[in-house]
């Protein structure tokens, strides 16, 4: 399974009727297994591409190609659970087919075992987080799409859940695209980095890294961040006129 | 405790007013007590109020299921709410004696035409607020439903069913309050049974402890129905929500 991804433009009308551009030219590819991620400043669209992607919003100019009915698991940038819901429907009712091993690993990867019964109301927001990701895996999704996941949560909490992550994505073919504005977790968690630029997005580059990412050194790691900073920072050849 | 206090209360005033007003305006509570044991004792007062009850019943589930359907469709469809909301104005603003009266011109003196009537009255309330419901239901839960591909049924149950529950629960109250209004002066006006009926005959002979038997019966019985049926309801609706301190 493959998803090839090519946005020409999307426009958005605002409330007053004025045309923006969000998006003016986006084109990559994914493969089976590979993490790409999307690297952008914050606003740049990235969220209205994923919405897309997961074909929330089919008014955009272009093509998506992914298998029609690929299941797929979504992790919003608000972890958008049902707050009628104990933590564990929540997980179950979006994978009625999850059997209770695979819940019980996912709960213990993601240390929510204690929490199988509370209501999201009761949770922080780190927990609710999980939640989201816990619901995500357990539809044993070809899709993966990650908004920020690990936004707002404070530095040693972030990087613990996003061991949990890489952990649960390590031995799944997966398609997976991440959308995040830091590059440390774009270059710890990703395969692929597609780089966009300000709004209206356009690719910048698609940078693949070829070391799995196990065995990443200080040093590639190091690299790889310069590389993507020297194309942000002005490495395309045309300049903004500002 | 404060209920029990509020209720011996409300006792004790009507005690003391009846003082005042003298028995042929307001009997004391031992004599309408005396009527009410006459009525039960002859089985009258369980059949007008088991009369009256059916109808609610029957009209409140009638414009219950009706106006849920209707406000969640004008709420969701755009076109359905231009359509409908100039009905829903008239029928909002229609006096609850015209429909009465005109639908037993209509449908003649009949039970279809009283619960009907009583049903009309409390539709558009229902629709009203269910389509507040169905408008302010939460587009990103919506999304997520869709992305994760959930079953008709499930998202019904799960998604939108919790998130409609406190505008069904709000409907329902301010619904049965006005369906035991009304239900009693489509039974004044054209039934032969009913609490309504019963005040009727009341009137006509002047008998105030009768009248106040059947009033106060009636009282109790919703009373009980709010107690026992409405707040349980509500509570187990919000059981989710967490607690204030």
């Amino acid at each position: 399974m493959r998803l090839e991804v090519d946005i020409t433009s999307k426009t958005f009308r605002n409330a007053a009727g004025e045309q923006h551009d969000v998006i003016s030219g986006v084109a990559f590819a994914l493969d089976a297994g590979e993490v790409g991620v999307l690297v952008g400043p914050s606003g740049c669209g990235k969220s209205t591409m994923l919405r897309i992607l997961a074909g929330l919003d089919h008014d955009f100019q272009g093509r998506i190609s992914r298998p029609a009915e690929a299941r797929i698991g979504f992790v919003f940038q608000e972890p958008r659970l049902l707050p009628w819901r104990s933590v564990e429907e929540n997980v179950r009712l979006a994978a009625p087919h999850a059997d209770d091993k695979k819940l019980s690993s996912l709960f213990e990867i993601l240390e929510l075992e204690a929490h199988r019964n509370h209501f999201p109301g009761e949770l922080s927001l780190g927990l609710a987080r999980r939640v989201a990701l816990a619901r995500a895996f357990a539809v044993e999704p070809e899709l993966l799409i990650l908004d920020e996941p690990l936004a707002s949560l404070d530095i040693a909490l972030a990087a613990r859940l996003r061991d949990q992550i890489a952990m649960l994505m390590d031995g799944r073919s997966v398609i997976t695209l991440l959308v995040t504005h830091d590059v440390d977790d774009a270059v710890r968690l990703g395969d692929r980095l597609i780089l966009l630029s300000p709004r209206p997005a356009r690719l910048l580059a698609d940078l693949p890294i070829r070391t799995p990412r196990g065995a990443r050194g200080e040093a590639e790691t190091a690299a790889i961040k310069s590389e993507i900073m020297r194309w942000i920072n002005g490495g395309p050849p045309k300049q903004s006129a500002s | 405790m404060p209920r029990l206090l509020s209720f011996a209360m409300f006792f004790a005033i009507w005690w003391i007013a009846a003082l005042f007003a003298g028995d042929t305006k307001l009997p004391p509570p031992p004599a309408v007590l005396t009527a009410m044991m006459a009525e039960a004792r002859s089985g009258d007062l369980f059949f007008h109020l088991g009369a009256t009850l059916a109808r609610v019943t029957l009209a409140f589930t009638l414009a219950m299921a009706l106006g849920a359907a209707i406000g969640y469709l004008m709420g969701r469809v755009r076109l359905a709410d231009r359509l409908g909301d100039p009905w829903l104005i008239l029928l909002l603003n229609l006096p609850a004696l015209v429909v009465i009266v005109l639908a037993y011109i209509w449908a003649g003196l009949t039970e279809v035409a009283a619960i009907a009537a009583i049903a009309i009255n409390k539709l558009p309330t229902a629709v009203v607020t269910l389509r507040e419901g169905a408008r302010a239901l939460d587009a990103s839960l919506d999304e997520m439903a869709t992305v994760f591909a959930l079953p008709r049924w499930s998202k019904f149950r799960h998604v939108i069913l919790p998130q409609l529950s406190p505008y069904i629960a709000a409907a329902a109250r301010s619904g049965l309050s006005l369906v035991w209004k009304i239900v009693l002066v489509a039974e004044l006006l054209g039934r032969p049974n009913g609490v309504g009926f019963e005040i009727g005959v009341a009137f006509q002979l002047f008998d105030i402890p009768l009248l106040l038997a059947y009033s106060l019966s009636f009282a109790a019985i919703v009373l009980l129905i709010e107690t026992l049926l409405v707040q349980p309801f509500e509570a187990r609706l919000t059981r989710w929500r967490p607690r204030a301190a």
